[in-house]
């Protein structure tokens, strides 16, 4: 291996191929939010049930 | 670079593509029998967790979905009724629906586990084991009663339902799974008479392709007997009322007439034409209106359940 790297690291990638790569990683990091806040929402929807649940 | 990899370069996925790579149709029913188990089990539960229960199922089965489109690809690539799906076609590679397929069943199952509780987040997660490994890659190549076995992850999802809401799975719930499970072979069999040419090709073992369509047909005929008496239990077990019973009796006299008409057809002995997949042949025209008319029944009886819950009618027992 030179020191540039090897020439297959190099991105051969369309216009088309790399709007449709940003696309697809702002579509993954708006999935991964989603699921972050409704594990949050769950969570305390849960906690507020047990809460309740606690006698005086 | 297979063809396969260079159609993937010149034409990149959109985001139908993926979401086709979830099995939309399937997902809405799997949907519609979860949620009917979940308001079936009559203990109260939060509504946002119901939902998000309901959502953790769908998106399980989406997962399976992508599993299975990503394990199948080789022989969806074979058959004109799958060949267009992303994976084979190009635009999604396979390595990205497997990925997506596993992405989704962690997180479907752990969110149903945080939710609800670990029974229903067990049978999840079984659920899309079971549909993805042991129908998909195992039984859907190996055996003529492929979709029997292979059934019992479709017939799943009420119980999944029930046991979130509940934490149990009572008989009542394995009842709902004994309908859609014993519903499922006259069903996919009934479609399999007229697309067996294609199956053949693939080299997938459907009931039609290994011992012929004279013996489908009377599979499809004692099965169809089967559901039919099977619908009616939910009435004598404390789950339906009136009006369960009247779609259950009169769907399933409908059933088995469909079912006579078809074992007493040709349907299945011609295969169809190379340009006639979805064309209704004369003689698959029996095979084609029991597999239409199977979707409305199923449909029918949890819808009737659904009605019942909502609008309060009393189940007819207990």
């Amino acid at each position: 291996m030179s020191e540039l790297g090897p020439p297959d690291f190099v991105s051969h990638d369309t216009a088309a191929q790399a709007k449709a790569r940003r696309r697809r990683s702002i579509a993954i990091a708006v999935a991964l939010g989603v699921f972050v806040i409704l594990v949050f929402i769950v969570t305390i929807a849960r906690m507020k049930g047990h809460v309740a649940d606690i006698g005086f | 670079m297979t063809d396969i990899a260079t159609a993937a370069v010149a034409v990149p996925a959109r985001w139908q593509d993926y979401v086709q790579l979830l099995k939309p149709r399937v997902m809405s029913l799997v949907v519609f029998t979860a949620a009917t188990g979940l308001v079936c089990a009559r203990t109260p539960m939060n509504p946002f967790l119901a939902v998000i229960a309901v959502f953790c199922i769908a998106v399980g089965a989406g997962a399976s979905g992508a599993l299975n489109m990503g394990f199948d690809s080789d022989i969806d690539g074979l058959m004109r009724r799958t060949r267009n799906r992303p994976v084979p076609s190009g635009r999604v590679q396979r390595s990205d629906a497997l990925a997506l397929g596993v992405i989704l069943s962690l997180f479907s199952v752990g969110l149903m586990a945080l939710a609800t509780n670990l029974v229903a987040a067990g049978l999840l997660a079984f659920t899309i084991f079971f549909y993805a490994v042991v129908y998909t890659l195992w039984l859907k190549r190996s055996t003529s009663q492929n979709i029997v076995i292979g059934g019992l992850a479709g017939a799943l999802p009420p119980v999944i339902g029930w046991a979130a809401a509940s934490g149990t799975t009572p008989l009542n719930a394995w009842l709902l799974c004994a309908i859609i499970f014993f519903w499922t072979p006259p069903h996919f069999w009934a479609l399999s008479l007229y697309t067996q040419e294609d199956y053949a090709k693939a080299g997938v073992p459907m009931l039609p392709v290994v011992k012929g369509a004279a013996a489908t047909r009377r599979a499809i005929l004692g099965y169809s007997l089967l559901i039919a008496a099977l619908g009616l239990v939910p009435a004598l077990s404390g789950l339906g009322g009136m009006v369960y019973l009247a779609f259950a009796g009169l769907g399933g006299a409908i059933f088995i007439a469909l079912a006579f008409r078809l074992a007493a057809s040709k349907a299945g002995d011609v295969p169809a034409g190379a340009s006639g997949l979805y064309d209704v042949k004369a003689n698959a025209r029996d095979a084609r209106n029991l597999f239409a008319f199977s979707i409305l029944y199923l449909f029918c009886l949890f819808a009737a359940l659904l009605a019942e819950r909502f609008i309060g009618l009393p189940p007819l027992v207990g």
